[in-house]
């Protein structure tokens, strides 16, 4: 049984209206259980609805969400617990922080999940760690720290409900190198730390290669492929197509390989290429 | 669910109500709101109720999303109507049991009440289903010129308003969003009671505002890096130009109106 499926999943926005959009065309998806999947996709190919079926936030048109083989959507009370199971956060989360304190913020969703004083706290200080919060931020007020900081928060927020699956919608758009960087160390180590299910929508093909274990990527309500990083980033003339691209140190490689360098195909991060181009030279002197 | 709401929406389309100068619009929808209100009679009322379901079939706005609109105004409506009932106890009993008496002029009066509000909300949302924000506000701008005389200056109101005007998606959407995220958070904002919904609006009432004012500040900024500053010396890029079409517009309005008159004139007034 998969962890996530979804079967024939249509949905509509602006139903029966002059605007009517079809955002998701007939997917059918399967993801198993553990690992970082990465969801890639031009803008506006339906990424950020997708995910929104995966916690019952929207309702599909037609086709169903299965969470474990059950039916999300089945009735209300079931769909609202998927919520606190599969913990979703925004593209830009830092704006719907609300509380006074820091600490309020990332303490709102284990509170609606009924937790106790006790369970609060410590659920609280272990998201913050998750993110690199310091405690010494607990009582400050969220609107007064930077964006980056302030996404963090956003982010622990969901953590805090210790849900098994965690979506992150886009976590590194619109901060500097040295955020991202932060985020994607942070999105590592809680994988890590927790070893649950993270998927990542994400417009990085760098960061996707880095991290990612499984990549789905959708095109125009559409899955179009799905597969390891290895799979998908070898499809590069369709990639292109969709709008997308490979890392960019692939597509230093391949050039290389054409002119003349005997490198390994399939060199999708930085590191593995420095990996590659140190044994090409070290052959190349001892030759 | 927010999204439902209709109302003051635009619809693009390209129907000969869509193609009339705002300008006309606004000056033939305020007159036609007052010609409701000239009606006597259910001879005279017929008539603009014709005239309104022809003006809403002529937009060719499909009625269903128009209707899904109303939805909640239709309660309002019922409700003041069926008042007008038990108020009005003139005319002949029709019932009669215990203190409610129930009259054929109370019976008449809800049943005008109510087609006349029904024909208000119908004409005046047709002149923003019709009429993009930008036309629209285009056209107060132009006929609010002669304000000058008290010192306002109608382009700093008309500025204000396609502002406002523009940011209203821009908020809904943006509730909507916060909304989603809440949720996504365990806020359960369609259970309990009315303080409880109500303090359940703080997680959506206060990021709104934060992000609001933030917008305020950016726009302004966004303004004045575009060197604006009010309307004097500005120049249009659509200037507008009444056409044909908005003189038979005008001509039909008139005809509208005599014939009301008429119809007043020779039949008995009902309220
Ligand atoms: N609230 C909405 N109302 C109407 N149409 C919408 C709404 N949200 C999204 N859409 C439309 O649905 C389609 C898919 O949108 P979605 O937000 O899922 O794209 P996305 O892949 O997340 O894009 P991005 O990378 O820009 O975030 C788009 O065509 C978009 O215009
Ligand atoms: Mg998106």
């Amino acid at each position: 049984m998969s962890l996530i499926e979804t079967k024939d999943l249509v949905y509509l926005y602006g139903a029966r209206t002059p605007f009517e959009v079809k955002a998701l065309d007939h997917i059918d998806l399967r993801l198993e259980e553990g690992g970082i999947k990465a969801v890639i996709g031009h803008t506006g190919s339906g990424k950020s609805t997708l995910i929104q079926h995966f916690n019952a936030l929207l309702k599909p048109a037609q086709g169903s969400v299965l969470f474990h083989g059950e039916n999300i959507n089945a009735n209300k009370q079931t769909a609202y617990r998927t919520r606190f199971r599969i913990g979703l956060c925004f593209q830009y989360p830092e704006y719907q922080l609300f509380e006074d304190t820091v600490f309020a913020d990332i303490a709102f969703g284990p509170k609606n999940m009924g937790m106790s004083e006790q369970e609060i706290d410590s659920a609280v200080r272990t998201a913050a760690s998750y993110v690199g919060v310091g405690e010494e931020l607990f009582d400050r007020s969220p609107f007064d720290l930077s964006g980056g900081q302030k996404r963090r928060i956003a982010i622990a927020g969901v953590m805090a409900m210790n849900p098994e699956v965690l979506i992150l919608d886009e976590p590194t758009a619109g901060l500097d190198p040295q955020g991202r960087e932060t985020i994607l160390k942070m999105i590592l180590n809680y994988r890590g730390v927790t070893g649950k299910t993270v998927i990542l929508v994400s417009h990085s093909m760098d960061d996707v290669a880095r991290i990612a274990d499984e990549v789905i990527v959708v095109n125009q309500g559409k899955i179009a492929l799905q597969g390891t990083v290895h799979e998908v980033f070898s499809h590069s003339a369709e990639l292109t197509q969709m709008g997308l691209s490979v890392p960019e140190v692939t597509g230093i490689t391949d050039r290389l390989r054409d002119m003349g360098c005997e490198l390994p195909v399939g060199i999708f991060t930085v590191g593995q290429a420095a990996d590659a181009l140190a044994d090409y030279l070290a052959g190349r002197i001892r030759k | 669910m927010i999204k439902e709401i209709t109302i003051g929406q635009y619809f693009p389309g390209k129907s000969f109500l869509h193609k009339l100068d705002a300008r006309t619009k606004l000056i033939l929808v305020l007159a036609v709101l007052i010609f409701i209100f000239l009606c006597r009679n259910f001879y005279s009322l017929a008539l603009i109720t014709v005239f309104s379901v022809v003006c809403v079939a002529v937009s060719r706005i499909p009625l269903r999303s128009m209707l899904k609109g109303f939805r909640v105004l239709f309660v309002i409506i019922l409700l003041t109507s069926l008042l007008q009932i038990f108020y009005n106890n003139e005319g002949d009993a029709l019932f009669e049991w215990k203190k409610i008496h129930i009259t054929t002029g109370g019976v008449y009066t809800a049943i005008f009440i109510c087609v006349r509000i029904i024909c208000l909300i119908f004409v005046s949302s047709l002149l923003t289903y019709t009429t993009s924000p930008t036309l629209l506000t285009d056209g107060l701008e132009r006929l609010l010129k002669p304000l000058k005389v008290f010192h306002i200056e109608s382009h700093t109101l008309a500025m204000m308003m396609t502002i406002a005007l523009r940011f209203i998606p821009t908020l809904i959407e943006e509730v909507d969003h916060i909304m989603s995220a809440q949720k996504a958070r365990g806020a359960d904002l369609e259970t309990g009671g009315l303080l409880k919904r109500a303090k359940a609006m703080v997680p959506i009432l206060v990021p709104l505002f934060v992000n609001s004012f933030r917008r305020a500040y950016d726009l302004a900024y966004a303004m004045e890096c575009r060197c604006y500053r009010g309307g004097a010396g500005r120049t249009r890029m659509r200037v507008m130009k009444l056409a044909v079409r908005d003189y038979i517009a005008f001509v039909i309005c008139a005809a509208l109106l005599a014939g009301i008159i008429l119809l007043n004139i020779f039949f008995e007034a009902v309220i």
